[in-house]
C-alpha cells in the first residue's frame, strides 16, 4: 500500500471521524479512515446512553459505524496509528504505523473460537479495566471489523488459538508495518482522553478501587457491562450512596488544565439519572462549582434531575480519604453555608476528570498547539481549518465538546475539505488561504 | 481441531524469542491468573457465595475476585444467583457442551 492515494485521509474513527468520512464519501471522494484501536466507534460506542435525550448510545453509533465501514468510497484501516502528517508542495503525506494484530483479516470470520480456547485473561480496555478479555479476542460485541486481535503482552504463545481456528487465520509472524499514504486533504478527528484519575493527589484515587472514572461508570451502566449491573469494584456491593465530584481535573491551574471540559456537568447529571433508575434506593449527590447546562435541552435535563431527587450540593471537595468498609470520606466546603467544612461519607465516588488532547500538533503536524494543547483554529470564520494547508479538524480534536457539536463540526470539516479539493482541481490557489486571514470580516 | 504445523511452530518460536528480546514475559502473569481462577472455582464448589465470602476463602482482594467473576460471567463459567443483603451471590455454571468456557 506504500504510496497509496486518497482524496482525503480522516484520522481517528470516533463519531467525528465517522461522520466526516461519510459526508466526504457521499460527495464521491475516496476516503481512508484510519483508527488506531482495533475497532472504530471511539468513545461513543462505549457510552451507555446519551444526554440530553437518553438515547441508547450504541444503537446510534453502530449503524453509523456500519455505514462507514461498508461505504464503497471508504476504506477503513484499524489498528493503524497516524504518527505524522506533512503538508508540502500541495500534497499531504500521512505517515502510518500498522500494528500487528497477529490475525489475517482476509481469513478471519469472527467466529471467536480462538477466544474461547485461549487460557489467559487480562483487564479489558473496552470495559475500562473492570471486565476481562482473553489474550486473543474480537474486541467487543459490536466492534467493527468483527476480527480477532491478539495482545502480545499477555499471550503465552501456547498455540491453542491456532488449533481452534477453522480458517488458519492466526499469524504469529505478522510484523509492524510503517507506511506513507498521500492525500489531497486530511481531516484530524483524534478526539480526547481523560487525564489520570490519580492526578489530584488529595483525592487518593490510587488508594481506593471505589473512586472511579466516569468512563468506568458508563460501562457499569451499559446493558452488557462488565458486572451485568452496577456494583462497586472493591467488593461487589450494590452501592447505596454515590457521589459525583465535578471539575475533578478541569478548571484547575495547578494540574495544567485551566479550561472547562464542557461535557462533564451534563454526563454526570445523565449518569446520576441512570443510576437512580438502576439503584432506586441509592442516595445520589453531585458536588459542583457551577452547572454549565448551555446546550439545547440541557437546562430542562438538569431541572428534571433535581425533580428526581438527585442532590446538587454547591461545594468544593477538598480531599477524599478511604475509610473502613471500603467507604470514602469527603471533606467538603459548602459554598452556600459560607464555606463551612463538612465530612460526607459515600460508598462510591465518581471523579469528573478533565478532557485533554491526544494529538500533539507540534510533533505530529509541525504546527504549534493552541494554548489549551488542542489543535489551533486560526480562522474565526472557518473554525475547522488548522492553519496548515489542506488539513482540517473536527470534534474533540479541537477541544472538548458533546456528540451533537462534534457531528456538526465533522460536517463542517468535510465541507471545508471538499471545497479545498474542488478549488485545487479547478486550478485555484488554496495554498494562498492564509492570506484570507488578513482580510477579516468588518464589524 | 487442527494440529500445529512446522510453520506454526517456527512462527510461535520466533514470536517468543522476539518478545523475550523486548523484555516481555507474560508467563508469570498467566500462572498467577490461573492460580487465582482455580482458587475462586474451588471456593465456589461449596455453593453460591458473595465477593467478600470468596475473598476471605481465597485470600484474594475483593476487587480481584470481582474481576475474575466478570470474566467467568462473560465466558459462561459463572452466573449471578440471588443476593445476600447488598451483595449478589455467584455460582459456577456446569461446563457442558454448550458453554464456551471448556478451555
Ligand atoms: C464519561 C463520558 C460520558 C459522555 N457522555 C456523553 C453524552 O451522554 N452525550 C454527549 O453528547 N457526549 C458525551 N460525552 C462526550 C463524547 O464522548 C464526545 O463528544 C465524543 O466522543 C467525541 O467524539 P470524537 O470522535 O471527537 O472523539 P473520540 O471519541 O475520542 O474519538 C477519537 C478517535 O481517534 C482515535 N485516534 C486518536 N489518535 C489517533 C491517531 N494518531 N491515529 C489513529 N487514530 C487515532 C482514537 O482511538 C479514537 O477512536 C461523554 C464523554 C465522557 C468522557
Ligand atoms: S497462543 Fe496466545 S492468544 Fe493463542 S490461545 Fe495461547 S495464549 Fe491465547
Ligand atoms: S482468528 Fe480464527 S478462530 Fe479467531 S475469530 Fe478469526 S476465524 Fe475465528
Amino acid at each position: 500500500m506504500q504510496g497509496a492515494n486518497f482524496d482525503v485521509v480522516v484520522v481517528g474513527g470516533g463519531i467525528s471521524g465517522i461522520q466526516a468520512a461519510l459526508d466526504l464519501a457521499d460527495q464521491d471522494h475516496k476516503v481512508l479512515l484510519v483508527e488506531r484501536a482495533a475497532s472504530i466507534g471511539g468513545k461513543m460506542i462505549s457510552l451507555s446512553k446519551t444526554f440530553p435525550t437518553l438515547d441508547c448510545s450504541s444503537c446510534i453509533t453502530t449503524p453509523k459505524m456500519s455505514a462507514a465501514f461498508h461505504h464503497r468510497n471508504i476504506q477503513v484501516w484499524t489498528s493503524t496509528e497516524v504518527e505524522r502528517v506533512e503538508s508540502r508542495d500541495g500534497v499531504r503525506k500521512v505517515h502510518l504505523r500498522k500494528h500487528p494484530t497477529y490475525v489475517d483479516n482476509s481469513l478471519c470470520i469472527g467466529c471467536r473460537l480462538c477466544e474461547y480456547a485461549c487460557p489467559v485473561e487480562y483487564p479489558d480496555p473496552f470495559e475500562e479495566g473492570l471486565g476481562a478479555q482473553r489474550a486473543i479476542a474480537v474486541p467487543f460485541t459490536n466492534a467493527l471489523p468483527q476480527k480477532a486481535v491478539l495482545n502480545p503482552r499477555y499471550c503465552i504463545a501456547c498455540g491453542a488459538c491456532i488449533k481452534a481456528c477453522p480458517t488458519d487465520a492466526v499469524r504469529f509472524d505478522q510484523e509492524e508495518e510503517r507506511l506513507t499514504v498521500e492525500a489531497g486533504a486530511v481531516v484530524l478527528t483524534t478526539g480526547f482522553v481523560l487525564n489520570a484519575l490519580e492526578l489530584k493527589r488529595e483525592y487518593n484515587a490510587a488508594r481506593s478501587a471505589n473512586i472511579i472514572s466516569p468512563l468506568q461508570l458508563e460501562r457499569l451502566l451499559a446493558p452488557h457491562g462488565p458486572y451485568g449491573r452496577v456494583l462497586r469494584p472493591s467488593d461487589g456491593k450494590v452501592p447505596g450512596n454515590v457521589a459525583f465530584v465535578l471539575c475533578a481535573g478541569s478548571r484547575d491551574q495547578s494540574i495544567g488544565v485551566p479550561y472547562c471540559s464542557r461535557f462533564c456537568c451534563m454526563y454526570s447529571i445523565k449518569q446520576a439519572m441512570l443510576l437512580s433508575g438502576a439503584l432506586p434506593t441509592a442516595e445520589l449527590t453531585i458536588y459542583y462549582m457551577d452547572i454549565r447546562a448551555f446546550g439545547k435541552g440541557h437546562e430542562q435535563f438538569y431541572q428534571n434531575a433535581k425533580a428526581m431527587g438527585i442532590q446538587f450540593v454547591k461545594a468544593k471537595v477538598a480531599s477524599i480519604e478511604p475509610v473502613t468498609g471500603d467507604d470514602l470520606s469527603l471533606r467538603v466546603e459548602l459554598e452556600e453555608e459560607g464555606g463551612r467544612v463538612a465530612e460526607r461519607r459515600h460508598d462510591l465516588v465518581v471523579l469528573a476528570q478533565g478532557a485533554i488532547p491526544v494529538f500533539e500538533p507540534s510533533k505530529a503536524l509541525n504546527t504549534p498547539a493552541a494554548e489549551d494543547g488542542f489543535l489551533r483554529q486560526p480562522d474565526p470564520v472557518r473554525i475547522t481549518w488548522t492553519g496548515v494547508e489542506g488539513v482540517f479538524a473536527a470534534g474533540c480534536a479541537l477541544g472538548p465538546k458533546d456528540i451533537v457539536d462534534s457531528i456538526v463540526e465533522a460536517g463542517a470539516a468535510a465541507m471545508e475539505a471538499s471545497r479545498f479539493l474542488a478549488l485545487r482541481a479547478a486550478g485555484g490557489s488554496p495554498g494562498k488561504e492564509p492570506d484570507q486571514l488578513t482580510n477579516p470580516i468588518e464589524t | 481441531m487442527a494440529k500445529l504445523t512446522d510453520d506454526h511452530k517456527a512462527a510461535l518460536k520466533r514470536f517468543r524469542d522476539q518478545r523475550k528480546e523486548g523484555g516481555v514475559d507474560p508467563a508469570e502473569y498467566a500462572k498467577q491468573f490461573r492460580r487465582e481462577r482455580l482458587a475462586i472455582e474451588a471456593a465456589l464448589k461449596n455453593g453460591p457465595a458473595t465477593v467478600p465470602v470468596i475473598a476471605s476463602a481465597t485470600g484474594l482482594s475483593g476487587k480481584q475476585v470481582l474481576w475474575h467473576l466478570a470474566g467467568m460471567r462473560k465466558y459462561g463459567l459463572a452466573r449471578e444467583v440471588g443476593q445476600d443483603g447488598d451483595y449478589p451471590r455467584y455460582e459456577l455454571v456446569a461446563a457442558d457442551k454448550d458453554t464456551h468456557g471448556k478451555n
